[in-house]
């Protein structure tokens, strides 16, 4: 434990006994239950067990044949070839003209933005974004400004070709954590451009993020973000305002087929005042009605869209 | 089958029901509110727990169970008025008393990375899989944290209450 006023503090927190044994005797009680309920069923466990192992390898196999066929046509002489084209998706939404996929501001949602060392403001948008289409061979991503942060680990680096940068602007207080601790095996890499195998497009045991450091003018403004604003319209629009300068990109999506002919596609990343329950509608509507209310908001969110 | 047998419940239970606890009040304020999440853990133990795991598995499991609990708590309108009516937890000592009033000025989210990071020592890494977030947010809700903490959060200054 890392001691220090805090922990001490957390140290003289401790479960009133009642509540203990009151959890003890819901343990003691709900067992006698329970093993009933066990014996009854015992005689089936093991047919149920096989059955279900039986189901995971024969849908297993059809998963592999079906992804293979589809994205490499030499493996499959039946495979229909349409012509070549491609969509888009972040956080698995397709984003197409009208059909702009928006991800939630702050944080819950896939963006982080902290203050670093000197009191530049930087950014991290999770890079949330996947090729789909068929006889892709790879997918290459470039980013208009700011770079594409790639964590992954040093034996297993998904990146097929890259083009690396040199942001000094950078606080490397994560970077060292990331890489110097003693059992790390990670690496954090920043590059303009990254290119990856069209069925490799996510990272497994790491991350992508499109990364930056706000200017000066971001710098001096950046209260309007931190302090969270009034809620007002005008604290929105300068809330609005001010992220849509520090995030405000454009990522050129570039997929090779295989027969070498290439194709490519800007997505646009802004900003825009929306309210949660329009902006996350299909979502929404599931929740129960003595939710929806908490769960409604108007605040800034990141928006893609197509260029 | 999801649960656990009495005799290993009972083990966690005596073993972690001060975390499960001090998490509760981290995110809730309030001590009857966090003796009621106790019990809801305990059940989530008895009747989800996909069993056979190790210790580190288990820990992770109730850091987890508790948050989402103390989230669907806290999501009830009712419950949201009355916390800011009944806010106080008992603490012993009157030093550590502002401690935890500076500790409950943060996000909810900034208060489990402090306890986890802080308290049960868990690495930025770890906390990201626990909470289910980006290691970066983590990473920038603990640095935000620390410097609005600064005094209470020095490292080695157990006399600084």
């Amino acid at each position: 434990m890392r001691k220090n006023s805090y922990t001490n503090a957390v140290d003289s927190i401790t479960a009133p006994n009642r509540a203990v044994e009151k959890m003890l005797s819901t343990a003691r009680n709900f067992e006698r239950k329970e093993r009933n309920f066990y014996m009854k069923r015992f005689g089936f466990k093991g047919a149920i067990a096989a059955s279900l192992a039986v189901v995971i390898a024969v849908g297993g196999i059809i998963g592999v044949s079906v992804f293979e066929s589809g994205r490499n046509p030499a493996v499959s002489e039946n495979s229909f070839i349409k012509e070549n084209s491609f969509v888009i998706t972040a956080n698995a939404e397709e984003i197409g003209g009208e059909n702009s996929a928006e991800v939630c501001v702050p944080e819950n949602y896939g963006l982080s933005v902290s203050e670093n060392a000197d009191g530049n403001v930087e950014y991290r948008l999770n890079f949330s974004f996947e090729c789909i289409g068929e006889n892709i061979s790879t997918v290459t991503y470039s980013v208009e400004k700011d770079v594409i942060e790639v964590v992954c680990r040093k034996d297993n680096n998904a990146i097929v070709q890259v083009e690396t940068v040199d942001q000094p602007l950078f606080d490397d207080e994560y970077k060292n954590y990331i890489e110097n601790v003693p059992e790390s095996n990670y690496t954090l890499n920043r590059y303009k451009s990254i290119t990856l195998d069209y069925g490799n497009q996510k990272i497994y045991d790491g991350y992508i993020s499109i990364a930056g450091v706000g200017d000066d003018n971001i710098k001096a403004n950046k209260d309007i973000f931190f302090n969270g604003g009034d809620g007002s319209s005008q604290g929105l629009e300068a809330e609005n305002e001010w992220l849509g300068k520090l995030l405000g990109n454009i990522v050129h999506c570039t997929v090779t087929f295989y027969d070498g002919t290439t194709q490519t596609q800007d997505i646009i990343i802004g900003t825009k005042i929306g309210v949660a329950s329009d902006t996350f509608s299909e979502e929404y509507s599931k929740l129960p009605d003595n939710i929806k209310e908490e769960k409604d908001f108007t605040g800034v969110f990141v928006t893609y869209s197509l260029a | 089958m999801a649960g656990i047998d009495t005799e290993n419940a009972e083990s966690i239970i005596r073993k972690y029901s001060d975390m499960i606890y001090r998490i509760a009040v981290h995110n809730l304020k309030n001590t009857a509110d966090a003796e009621d999440i106790m019990q809801e853990v305990c059940i989530e133990l008895l009747t989800k727990f996909p069993g056979n795991r190790d210790d580190e598995y288990i820990k992770a499991w109730l850091i987890r169970v508790t948050i989402n609990k103390c989230n669907s708590f806290r999501r009830l309108v009712w419950q949201k008025r009355r916390e800011s009516l009944d806010d106080h937890t008992e603490l012993e000592a009157p030093e550590h008393i502002g401690i935890m009033e500076e500790i409950r000025q943060l996000p909810k989210d900034y208060r489990n990375i402090i306890y986890l990071y802080y308290y049960e020592s868990y690495t930025i890494a770890e906390i990201a899989e626990i909470l289910g977030k980006n290691p970066n947010t983590v990473s920038s809700y603990l640095q935000r944290a620390r410097k609005k903490l600064k005094t209470i959060l020095t490292e080695g200054d157990d006399n600084n209450a």
